[in-house]
């Protein structure tokens, strides 16, 4: 009879804390509530960004369908890549989401474009699978999302996400303290191009962040929306001291510096024309690597002044977020523009 | 200069002929009026005559010479075409309307020389609008319009114009201007064919007249001894009669059935 | 409202080619007016920036600007007369459609501009074969030509939504929507012989031919009566006009309204007679997108994409003309 006390009183103990613990609500970056199941074991994300803030957090075996940022076909994937995600032709996907699809993976949480993909989130969303809407230009927009994907991956992922946000909060404190004699004056003036010779970015737009976090200037900060089509004759205007090049695209240093129309430049005739290396994500792009990327510029800015030793930022980095180990070659590559 | 028509025939699609067997002579100085019930053939007709289509068999001779074995713009520089009113859709002005009609003498890339301008002012002229040269095409009256296509005709050199209904949507007194510039022309020596409905006009205004009808110019000759009842009724399909108006001249009234006392009611 | 006098004459001579000097000195890097006067006059004294900027980057392009105002209004004003409807803009044809639908094909796979401009000229070409094709075998009388413009048009336009559709929306799409949207940003040297060649040729021809094209302005039974070869005219006509309006779009991207405009303003100057409008036409053509072009590249840092420039002046220019043109419709009955 005791024992019947004990355990109904038990039973309903464990069946309370196993219902509590289903579910929890979280608002996305568009504002919305979403309620999650917790903790999340399949994912879907259709977010090129967001999936990188997935194994960041260490949950990437939990991807079922994941899309990669400016990775349309296993063809663009770099063999680092390849060999970081073993199951990357498995997982990669692209192009507008099927809703069918995302159905048949089994899906329990889809990570989406809060720009491009509000119509399809509430599609889902009707059919029950909660949507995640992501929207980060900003590095404050970033932390948040990171937390935000941290909420619904679990404890584990939760710390993970504290560890790397006072890492990203670190490499900008490092960075601020080696250039705090620098007077505003003396900042280098950089322009970041896209992926032609007159696209440029705006002032809006994340790479200005962290060229600012990186310690420069950017001289097309007075623009806005997203890319620029600018002429000739304005970038001259700005005579940037530093050009970069993003990981992305088909232009190389050499494109700027052997043409004669962009000789003049100050950046040109110093020879401080550098593309971005990419190892696995875009280091220009609102996720964790571009935490590297602010380490990236600001040694390539103030290779004098700044004391942080490059590589073994990016060893550290992808150990930690990506446990991923860089051949001596691919280490080169990163740290030698 | 006398354009002929021998026994022509022409048809748009084999199965169907629009013209038969049609004979006719447009002398010098000579004013014929062609009639003839809608859909008869009178503007292939006139089309076949201008050289613009091949009869199916006959043919279409100028002073004797085949039309289809002269150049296009020979053609052009002997007959003319006035068709049906048009809406233009440029405010060309009469004299550059008219000075369209050198064309034929123009080189491939014509341009227009003080000489082509004084044909052109001539032609003016002689339809009696010298005062409308430079107002807007779109901007004369209708029968204004007509004469400025006569003067293009002229300008061309044609000695002989073809016009389709020229006066069907004027009013009297411009179908009167219209066809006694006609007659005065034809009185120095131009010779015109013209479509019409009016029988009355042909009457009034032709030195010939011919019934398309059948296919076939069968009945033709001078109106006032061709348009008769019977060739009216054969052409139109309806009863006429003929009066006589005062000054000798006569006219042709539809025969309506009416009660007897018209004025009572 | 019609001038036939000489003043004229000179004004439309002379408005080009102040206004391609004046766009010279014009830019978003300020430069002396002495500084590029001696560089026009090839004197020493200038950096080598200077002459850079003035000879490589503002000279093809402000040329370019000409050619390509000219050639869309010439041919507008030609198919106008052509076609009998002064609604028509050079684009009628599905030219257009086609270049756009080849520049966006080409972008798919480069960023190279000669590569570019090779597509979308040989697929403007394409539609218009098909377009004579189809005058071919149904006649070509200018009802079946437009029809097959249309025709034609909308299915490279169809074509070109499935390209936009597969496109990357982060880098490709942008760059053909901005391409549709027409400009002459880093328009260079090597850009442009194909455009001079093709101008060099086909405008002399509408100059030659313009007393012709009063010809085509009445029915085709007026005309061939008047010893006119009425389809062969025709034919050569769409011809060569095509290939100026693919040169032109090849290079600088579909830009509206000014084949449209150009004409209308050229016709309400000096009246409708080919022979002054085909040249007014060039001029008021050439000196328009020439002055566009200067706004478009000094007015803001960033460029302003010139569709959108002939656009915004396009639509109310055509609104006065049109009720202008109402307005004596009315006096007229």
């Amino acid at each position: 009879m005791t024992k019947l006390w004990i355990a109904v009183p038990v039973v309903l103990l464990c069946a309370f804390a196993v219902m509590s613990q289903t579910e929890t609500t979280i608002t996305d970056q568009s504002g919305q509530s979403v309620t999650v199941p917790l903790p999340v074991e399949t994912i879907v994300s259709v977010h090129g960004i967001g999936t990188y803030y997935v194994y960041a957090l260490g949950a990437g075996d939990r991807l079922a369908i994941a899309y990669y940022i400016g990775v349309k076909a296993l063809s663009k994937a770099s063999e680092a890549m390849l060999r970081w995600e073993p199951r990357l032709p498995d997982l990669l996907s692209f192009g507008d989401p099927s809703i069918e699809e995302l159905v048949a993976s089994g899906a329990q949480l889809i990570m989406a474009d809060g720009s491009q993909h509000v119509a399809v989130a509430e599609q889902l969303r009707d059919l029950g699978i909660p949507v995640v809407l992501y929207q980060a230009e900003t590095p404050d927009e970033l932390k948040e999302a990171v937390t935000l994907t941290a909420a619904f991956l679990g404890p584990e992922a939760e710390t993970q996400a504290t560890a790397f946000i006072t890492d990203y909060d670190r490499m900008i404190d490092a960075v601020s303290l080696d250039l705090a004699l620098l007077d505003e004056g003396s900042r280098a003036r950089v322009l970041f191009i896209g992926t032609s010779l007159t696209k440029v970015i705006s002032g809006e737009m994340y790479q200005t962040h962290l060229i600012e976090a990186a310690g420069g200037v950017s001289v097309t900060r007075e623009l806005f929306g997203a890319w620029n089509e600018v002429n000739l004759e304005q970038i001259l205007l700005w005579d940037p001291e530093i050009i970069v090049i993003p990981p992305y695209g088909l232009i190389q240093p050499a494109d700027i510096l052997e043409n004669p129309d962009w000789q003049s430049l100050s950046a040109v005739q110093s020879g401080r024309v550098h593309r971005m290396p990419r190892m696995i994500a875009p280091m220009d792009t609102p996720l964790p690597e571009s935490l590297l990327g602010i380490a990236w510029m600001a040694k390539v800015f103030y290779p004098e002044l700044i004391t942080l030793d490059l590589a073994e930022e990016v060893v550290r980095f992808y150990a930690d977020y990506y446990q991923f180990t860089l051949t001596a070659e691919e280490l080169d590559q990163m740290t030698h523009p | 200069m006398n354009l002929t028509t021998t026994e022509l025939a022409f048809a748009y699609t084999p199965e169907r002929e629009i013209l038969s067997c049609v004979s006719l002579s447009l002398e010098m100085g000579q004013v014929m009026f062609i009639l003839g019930a809608n859909g008869t053939g009178k503007t292939t007709l006139l089309e076949c005559m201008s050289g613009l289509r091949s009869p199916l068999r006959g043919s279409v001779t100028v002073d004797g010479r085949d039309m289809h074995q002269l150049a296009v713009r020979t053609r052009a520089q002997n007959i003319g075409l006035v068709p049906q009113m048009h809406e233009p859709v440029f405010e060309f002005t009469v004299a550059q309307a008219v000075l369209m009609g050198r064309a034929p003498h123009l080189g491939l890339f014509g341009r227009p020389s003080k000489q082509d301008h004084q044909v052109v002012g001539q032609a003016i002229e002689s339809v009696g609008i010298h005062h409308l040269a430079l107002r807007p095409y779109t901007k004369i009256s209708g029968g204004e319009r007509q004469l400025a296509l006569i003067a293009r005709g002229l300008a061309q050199g044609a000695r002989c114009l073809l016009m389709d209904e020229p006066v069907a949507h004027l009013d009297p007194h411009h179908q009167h201007d219209v066809l006694s510039v006609v007659r005065q022309l034809a009185d120095d020596g131009f010779s015109f064919a013209i479509t019409s409905h009016l029988p009355n006009h042909a009457l009034l205004y032709g030195d010939w007249v011919a019934f398309l009808t059948d296919r076939e110019a069968r009945v033709q000759g001078v109106p006032g001894t061709t348009i008769t009842e019977q060739s009216l009724r054969t052409a139109y399909s309806m009863e006429f009669e003929i009066v006589e108006g005062s000054s000798g001249s006569r006219a042709v009234l539809p025969r309506l059935h009416r009660k007897s006392n018209p004025t009572t009611w | 409202m019609i001038e036939h006098n000489r003043t004229s004459f000179w004004v439309l001579a002379l408005l080009p080619a102040s206004a391609f000097v004046l766009a010279l000195f014009l830019g978003r890097y300020g430069i002396h007016i002495q500084d590029t006067v001696r560089v026009l006059l090839g004197l020493d004294g200038p950096s080598d920036v200077f002459r850079a900027l003035i000879l490589r980057v503002r000279l093809p392009r402000v040329l370019a600007a000409a050619c390509v105002g000219a050639n869309l209004s010439v041919v507008g004003a030609a198919f106008q007369g052509l076609f009998r409807n002064p609604l028509v803009d050079s684009r009628i044809l599905g030219v257009s459609s086609g270049a756009a639908f080849g520049a966006a094909l080409a972008l798919l796979f480069t960023s190279q501009g000669m590569i570019i401009q090779a597509s979308a000229f040989v697929f403007a070409m394409a539609a218009i074969a098909m377009v004579m094709l189809v005058g071919v075998r149904f006649g070509s009388s200018t009802l079946v030509l437009v029809i097959g413009g249309i025709l034609v048009g909308a299915l490279f336009n169809s074509f070109l939504g499935l390209i936009k559709y597969v496109a990357d929306p982060l880098s490709t799409l942008p760059a053909i929507t901005y391409w549709l949207l027409g400009s002459l940003n880093a328009t260079q040297w090597v850009d442009l012989p194909p455009l001079l060649v093709i101008t060099g040729l086909g405008l002399p021809f509408f100059m030659l031919f313009r007393w012709r094209l009063n010809l085509l302005t009445v029915s085709d039974t007026e005309a061939m009566a008047m010893g006119i070869r009425v389809k062969l005219l025709r034919t050569i006509i769409v011809s060569i006009g095509t290939l100026l309006v693919a040169a032109s779009v090849a290079l600088a991207g579909t830009i509206g309204w000014i084949g449209l405009v150009i004409p209308h303003v050229a016709r309400s100057w000096v009246g409708p007679d080919h022979g002054r409008l085909i040249p007014a036409s060039a001029a008021l053509g050439a000196t328009t997108l020439i002055l566009l072009d200067t706004i478009a590249r000094t007015v803001l840092p960033s460029e302003i994409p010139l569709g959108v420039l002939t656009g915004l002046i396009g639509v109310p220019a055509f609104f006065v003309l049109f009720l202008r043109f109402l307005r004596t419709r009315g006096e007229a009955q």
